[in-house]
């Protein structure tokens, strides 16, 4: 409403003046424009990073294209001993008769992934529902700080820790097959989605209005009963908005999984057992491949395809969650 | 009071403005220095930075500096004459040698000192030795018990080096080599790639049913990881690459212990006396003295 | 009654307290992770350890060029990050209208926070050092200095990966600010700018230093993204040049050098030093260091966003 009412009459004093102030009126309405203009470019920085990401990304990627097919990102062939032809799910970028297949890193992407979204599931709602619903005022006060704590501790001591006392921790708890398995770095990965889905399913616990509650203890419901009948179903597409997001940073996390997974490119669905995520296999071979090479513009593929993952979960559950906004406030 | 609110960016652009001409001028400055860039080999990187320091020491008016990469990088480099002098730790391929030729580029080549490639095991394993053989069946994922090798009953976990690095690549060409069919023998999918040489020292010595390989130096002070001694073939002796801590120079030059590789270095041959300088300290005995410090082999003529 | 039902809820009681057990043990966890790497971290920690440099192969000495290389580069990061996270904060809060445009450009905040941090690093190798950097050189006639990675890229992809941290916060800081105290400007004749100068600017300074803050503490403690953009495993030099003004030389950072950076030293330390167990003393005393600095952080803005909010009442 606002917006570029400029205050004439201020300026014009008295009539013997008015082309003089006639004159600052334009120059302050030029200057007005200008900074807004400014304001309106900075503003749009967020997507046009997100284009200029997505271009970059693309525009390397897409060269991959020139040499390796669409179908050779699913699988490749290998010659044995015995001069049969196998189909082979493999990723071999460097060797002779290489082999580019995304499915094992894909696979060794869920694999540590899926477990870690599942672990932090439990214990991430379960922390939003006592910081929304049980903890004291008080108590809440000093305990979410605690859990930003907890999503602030860099990636690189998560995986550190992994890797000099959990992975040791599992191997003699758990004897697995690798002492570095997929099920080390997704407790590893666990650490820093729980923060995540804590903190959005608390939200989305906060965000259900009071008379919810008010009504179902009125009609006799105790506490738990209200949290689990009530509450936890209104809020059900926020929290699982949480979820998605978590889910999408544990596909998008790199230090942990390189430190701790044992980057083997297995075709498996052992968890106990060593795999290799998108992530690290970006992380660990572009440092030292050359420019230039399909090796390098295979990398920059999994870049993209990283990408649109992430991206599409996060749309996602953006949409999720503006739609409970408009929910909520009836 | 106009200002306040954009003092920060207008600190940014003079900042930033500075940046680019302070660099100009170091530029101009470092004319003056013969400025020496050597850039290629991860596991030489170590080795080159104490040559360049060492020799900058005595040599105050000339400038090395030290970059990593890869073998291939530092190759591409030399001959796209983006860098003075290469690192390697294998030697040229074909593919090179024909592009260099394209290009027309005249380089040297300085063999500057040895490595071996030892294969190291958890201390509590039973196998002491193994033959090339059973080396290459345990990479390629053939033998993946070490029953199989008279040792107890457990499951072989493997390590490796990420598939750019020049040892997986030697140790791919020398060791696994090729099938009976000509094609090259690949390492099993199911090698735990982890990012360097002392990583896996690390984890042999923590995983019981830890397999590794990688240069010799970084193992051989190590008393929490077993160096196997490697025989040709079933018939000849196991010999060891270093043993009680000691690299055994003796082993790799008379080349009874079988997987060892040259080092070397590769600079454009146009008379730049500053570079010509360099290599010879690196060849000189001080130079192999380093080499020694280094825990790599020293070339046999320094003995 | 009602307290006899309370009883009856068997259920009730079991999942309220595995609640409270849960979070317990997170905040165990928390507080056992930081235990760990304190007691390890602390026998190492001294000044010496702070200020000097990694000797004899990376086993010896201390973290002093790692923590330089990591002011340097954030600082770079906040140069660039906060005046354009500020100004597109304002522009969402004070000028834009509600529109689908403005819905987009707030789809992209959330989701670039969003972008793997890894997906950062193939950016800025892409865009700063491959596009920007190279086309720079050719401009400027620089042969090969901006064209590859170095300390000014990795800060400028730091800063992006950052921004959506400045523009959230700085948006809530100026959201906070009573729609009256603009009206009231605007009422006396002040003209838009001058209203956000003069008098929303400053009551959401605090709220945008937050901002500031949280941005220096990710930044401090990303890895992945600056991987392939400059960091280095060891450099015997500072990536410090002198300026020079005719005769008159001042030393600055250079942005066109390769530098330290103290997340990717823990990271050579456990994985690449010639030795990980003999340096696990470093590594756990470089860890503890890293950490203390984000949670530090991470405290001072917990405790100014807390001041800040009671301060404005919290709408």
């Amino acid at each position: 409403m606002t917006e570029n009412i400029l205050p004439r009459h201020q300026f014009e004093v008295s009539p013997e003046n008015s082309h003089y102030s006639k004159k600052i009126v334009r120059s302050a309405r030029i200057k007005e424009t200008l900074i807004k203009s400014y304001f309106a470019a900075a503003g749009t920085a967020a997507l046009i990073f997100i284009i200029l990401i997505f271009i970059f990304l693309f525009k390397e990627g897409i060269n991959a294209f020139n040499n390796i097919g669409l179908s050779d990102f699913i699988y490749g062939t290998r010659t044995m001993e015995d001069g049969t032809v196998k189909t082979v799910y493999e990723w071999y970028p460097t060797s002779e008769n290489a082999r580019y297949s995304l499915l094992p890193l894909l696979l060794g992407t869920l694999l540590t992934a899926i477990p870690a979204t599942l672990i932090s599931t439990v214990l991430g709602v379960a922390a939003g529902i006592y910081l929304s619903e049980i903890a004291h005022p008080k108590a809440k006060e000093f305990l979410k700080p605690v859990l930003e704590l907890f999503a602030a501790i860099p990636t690189v001591v998560l995986g550190f820790i992994m890797l000099v006392i959990g992975a040791t921790f599992f191997q003699d708890l758990l004897h697995p097959a690798n002492r570095l398995n997929a099920f080390v770095a997704s407790v590893g990965l666990t650490l820093v989605i729980i923060p995540v889905i804590a903190s959005l399913t608390e939200d989305a616990l906060r965000s259900i209005p009071m008379d919810l509650r008010n009504a179902a203890y009125g009609l006799g419901a105790t506490k738990w009963q209200t949290i689990s009948k009530v509450i936890l179903p209104a809020a059900f597409s926020g929290v699982s908005a949480s979820i998605i997001l978590g889910f999408g940073r544990a596909i998008g996390e790199t230090m942990i999984v390189l430190m701790a997974s044992g980057n083997a490119a297995n075709f498996t669905m052992e968890i106990f057992r060593s795999a290799r995520t998108m992530t690290a296999t970006i992380a660990a071979e572009m440092g030292e491949v050359s420019q230039g090479s399909d090796h390098y513009y295979a990398l920059f593929f999994i870049g993209v395809v990283l990408f649109v993952i992430t991206f599409f979960l996060n749309l996602i559950a953006e949409m999720i969650i503006s739609k409970m906004r408009k929910k909520n406030t009836f | 009071m106009k200002n306040r609110f954009l003092r920060p960016l207008y600190f940014a652009v003079v900042v930033l403005t500075f940046s680019v001409v302070f660099t100009a001028c170091k530029k101009k400055q470092e004319a003056d220095k013969a400025v020496i860039s050597v850039k290629g080999s991860d596991t030489m990187v170590n080795l080159a930075q104490k040559w360049a320091e060492e020799y900058m020491k005595a040599n105050p008016g000339v400038s090395i500096q030290v970059t990593g990469g890869g073998s291939g990088t530092g190759i591409a480099a030399l001959l796209n004459g983006t860098t003075d002098v290469a690192t390697s730790s294998r030697e040229l391929k074909e593919k090179e040698i024909k592009l260099a030729k394209e290009k027309n580029v005249g380089y040297e080549t300085h063999k500057v000192a040895l490595d071996g490639i030892a294969v190291v095991v958890h201390p509590s394993c039973k196998i002491d030795s193994l033959t090339l053989e059973q080396v290459r069946d345990i990479f390629s994922g053939k033998i993946k018990d070490f029953a199989a090798l008279g040792g107890d009953k457990t499951e072989i976990s493997l390590y490796g080096r990420e598939n750019s690095s020049g040892t997986y690549e030697f140790f791919k060409e020398h060791v696994l080599g090729k099938d009976t069919k000509g094609n090259p023998v690949e390492y099993a999918s199911s090698t735990q790639v982890l990012q360097g040489t002392a990583a896996l020292a690390e984890a042999v010595a923590k995983d019981p049913k830890g397999i590794a390989y990688g240069g010799v130096g970084y193992f051989a002070h190590r008393s929490d990881v077993k160096i196997l001694k490697i025989k040709k073939d079933a018939k000849t002796p196991g010999v060891w690459p270093a043993h009680d801590g000691k690299v055994i120079y003796e082993n790799i030059w008379e080349g009874s212990y079988s997987i060892s590789r040259g080092l070397f270095m590769f600079n454009l041959a146009k008379g730049n006396k500053a570079v010509d300088d360099f290599m010879k300290y690196i060849e000189s005995p001080e130079g192999q003295e380093v080499v020694k410090q280094m825990e790599y082999i020293p070339l046999p003529a320094s003995k | 009654m009602e307290l006899g039902k309370k009883h009856k809820d068997i259920n009730g009681f079991i999942f309220i307290n595995l609640v409270r057990l849960m979070f317990a043990f997170l905040v165990g966890l928390l507080l056992l992770i930081i235990g760990i790497i304190a007691v390890n971290g602390y026998p190492v920690m001294s000044l010496d350890f702070l200020i000097s440099s990694p000797a004899n192969n990376m086993t010896e000495g201390g973290i002093g060029p790692a923590i330089f290389g990591t002011i340097a580069v954030t600082f770079f990061m906040v140069l660039l990050a906060v005046p354009l996270g500020v100004s597109a904060a304002i522009f969402l809060s004070e000028y834009a209208k509600e529109s689908i445009y403005t819905k987009i450009i707030r789809t992209s905040i959330n989701n670039l926070a969003g972008v793997p941090s890894i997906v950062f690093g193939l950016f800025g190798l892409g865009f700063f050092v491959l596009f920007i950097g190279k086309n720079l050189d050719e401009v400027l006639q620089t042969g090969l200095l901006f064209g590859q990675p170095a300390l000014l890229w990795a800060a400028a992809t730091l800063a992006v990966l950052v921004l959506p941290i400045v523009i959230v916060s700085t948006l809530e800081a100026l959201n906070s600010v009573p729609k009256s105290h603009r009206d009231a400007a605007i009422g006396l004749g002040a003209t838009k700018w001058q209203t956000i100068r003069d008098i929303v600017f400053p009551q959401a300074k605090p709220g945008i230093l937050t901002g500031t803050i949280l941005a220096i503490s990710r930044g401090v403690g990303e890895t992945a993204p600056i991987l392939f953009l400059g960091c280095a495993f060891f450099l015997p030099n500072l990536p410090v040049a002198d300026l020079c003004i005719g005769d008159y030389c001042i030393p600055m950072i250079n942005p066109t050098e390769q530098f330290m950076y103290l997340a990717y030293h823990i990271f050579i330390l456990s994985t690449q030093s010639a030795n990980p167990t003999k340096t696990l003393p470093l590594q756990y005393g470089s860890t503890l260091v890293l950490i203390l600095l984000t949670i530090l952080l991470n405290i001072t803005a917990i405790i100014f966003r807390y001041r800040f909010r009671k301060a404005l009442g919290r709408n």
